[in-house]
């Protein structure tokens, strides 16, 4: 502790702009992360949460929802072969305008109101409470301009809602979602018959041949264009997370190497290998933790200036593991310069060896 | 109420150089007491400085027995001999060797950190350490401002801040001139004398040895007394 502090204070300017890169790296590991979770979240939180455990589409979908289309038919012979309450679900991308005559592109979500389960809701009536052509539409719909019980008018069908609810968190590919019973007629606004995409149902699986039965996270990945970003966006935050563990690590490798006459004298004067190791540990924990306060604090920063519509989302969870995960791999990093000290031979002291 | 302190018995030491060993030191005996103050000098590459890092408990002998304060340390480990260092021995080197982010009170301080001692009473300790070698007036200078002498009186503060058995100084006159270089010394027998440690300076310089006590010679490993 004594002479880690003494030493941080001594060299201000090499550890500042050493807390510096990190603090600009950190930065960019919770903004690339808080995109990448913000993004997910946009593209398919209404999915992750659809009140059902399991989903079954046509094997020629892939697992994408969005491309599965089942006949009233394959919808018997689902719903025959399944014990438990199932619910016809459909998914349907139209568009309405919103108070100033701009085209708003909307999700639906058709369900039998009866069988489907309540949803998270912030304002208004559930699910089971709807009646007639009351729809529930995600509160991001407000920015709009639209309030409880205005009437929204879908384009294609020229069909009437009456914004009976408000929920939270139901996006699909950053469109707000609007659940409506299919006595509304969204499932069919491009054909005469209505379309199903999927059946829900909650409980234990049943494998049902001829179709595909997924998890929720199995139709999340399937989302099409999801794994891509996902993954893009994830080895970006691998990257900086390696960088940022070679920066700090060849820092405190460079520094020991520079002061290994230093920690040879140290040594002479009795000082062991672990003394020395645990002032180099103090350094890189204190410095990261700087790091990592700072960029929390400008990240937390940065979301009051980020304007609603963007799609960021960074949980104190999140931060707090990924600021662990950094923490650690910087530790893992000094062990480098821990090694070198532990090879130093106090003999170096002694300025000869004859 | 001298006692004995520091004890060689047959000390050899030979380094491995491929497939031939060197012999650096030759069966070497010695004792010192407390209260003493030893010289040892020799041409370089004689073993002066092998047998202050034997001393020192830097290395360990090939064959023979060292014993400080009738601790036999002879066959211990890295470890234990890092602990030797810590508790037993004080060490001064050729260039005052302080550590630059270090002021001269922290200089002191850190050892005590290191050997886990009460605080206040070692800072007490430093001050008067600072006090006695005239430079308590550089306690919160760092080592860039103070000048080679006061560096080297500093450094032997350090050396007597554990409050070691023996003392070992490595060439303390080196980077000095002769008027400082004896001043130091004086200063290291004034200590040595005082606190009743036992100490031995490796040194080039014949003028200093007036003021120590006896005079080794070693010359190709083996060693000459001479009153």
């Amino acid at each position: 502790m004594f002479l880690a502090l003494k030493e941080v204070g001594q060299s201000k300017i090499r550890y500042t702009l050493i807390s510096l890169i990190m603090i600009a790296i950190l930065f960019l590991v919770f903004f690339i992360t808080g995109l990448a979770n913000g993004l997910s979240f946009a593209d398919s939180s209404s999915l992750q949460n659809l009140k059902t455990d399991y989903i079954v589409t046509n094997e020629e979908a892939d697992g994408a929802v969005i491309n599965s289309t089942l006949s009233e038919d394959q919808l018997k012979t689902i719903e025959e072969q399944l014990n438990q309450q199932s619910t016809p679900f459909s998914l349907t991308i139209s568009a309405v305008e919103d108070k100033q005559g701009k085209e708003v592109n909307v999700a639906y979500f058709s369900v039998d109101t009866e069988k489907y389960s309540d949803i998270e809701i912030i304002e208004g009536k559930n699910i089971s409470e709807l009646t007639g052509n009351e729809v529930i539409i995600n509160e991001n719909i407000k920015n709009h301009g639209y309030e409880l019980n205005d009437i929204i008018v879908d384009k294609i069908s020229d069909t009437p809602m009456k914004i009976a609810g408000f929920s939270k968190n139901q996006t699909y590919t950053f469109l707000p979602v609007i659940y409506a019973d299919f006595d509304l007629g969204m499932s069919n606004i491009y054909g005469d018959e209505p379309s199903y995409n999927a059946v829900l149902y909650t409980g234990e699986k049943v494998d049902i041949s001829g179709f595909d039965t997924l998890t929720k996270n199995e139709a999340v990945k399937s989302i099409p264009g999801y794994t891509e970003t996902q993954g893009s966006l994830m080895m970006m935050v691998v990257f900086l997370f390696i960088i940022s563990a070679f920066v700090s690590t060849v820092f405190f490798f460079i520094i020991t190497i520079q002061k290994l006459n230093q920690f040879g004298i140290l040594k002479a004067v009795g000082a062991d290998t672990k003394y020395i190791a645990k002032s180099i540990f103090i350094q890189v924990i204190l410095l990261t933790t700087i790091g990592l306060s700072l960029s929390g604090l400008a990240i937390y920063g940065i979301t009051q200036l980020l304007p609603g519509e963007m799609p960021f989302k960074i949980s104190p969870t999140l931060m707090l593991g990924t600021a662990g995960l950094f923490l650690v791999l910087n530790l893992l990093g000094s062990l480098l310069s821990v090694y070198k000290v532990a090879k130093i031979d106090a003999l170096e002291a002694i300025g000869r060896v004859e | 109420m001298s006692k004995e302190m520091l004890r060689l018995e047959n000390v050899s030491k030979e380094f491995g150089d491929g497939d031939s060993t060197i012999t650096i030191l030759k069966n070497i005996s010695l004792s010192i007491n407390t209260g003493e103050f030893v010289a040892i000098v020799g041409p370089s590459g004689s073993g002066k400085s092998t047998l202050l890092s034997i001393v020192g408990a830097l290395l360990t002998p090939s064959n023979g027995s060292v014993m400080i304060d009738g601790e036999n340390i002879t066959a211990y480990k890295s470890r234990r001999l890092t602990s030797v260092r810590s508790n037993k021995v004080g060490f001064i080197f050729q260039s005052a060797n302080l550590i630059p982010y270090l002021t001269v009170k922290d200089q002191l301080m850190l050892i005590s950190d290191i050997t886990q001692n009460n605080k206040r009473e070692s800072l007490n300790k430093a001050k008067k350490l600072l006090n006695d070698l005239g430079i308590s007036h550089r306690m919160k200078n760092y080592p860039n401002k103070l000048s080679g002498g006061e560096k080297q009186r500093v450094a032997i503060a350090r050396a007597f801040m554990n409050d070691p058995d023996i003392v070992l100084a490595d060439e303390p006159t080196a980077s000095l001139d002769s008027e400082r270089g004896r001043k130091v010394v004086e200063m290291i027998s004034y200590e040595v004398k005082s606190r009743n440690k036992a100490a031995i300076m490796v040194t080039h310089d014949e003028r200093m040895l007036d003021l120590c006590d006896r005079t080794l010679y070693i010359e190709d490993g083996k060693m000459l007394e001479r009153a």
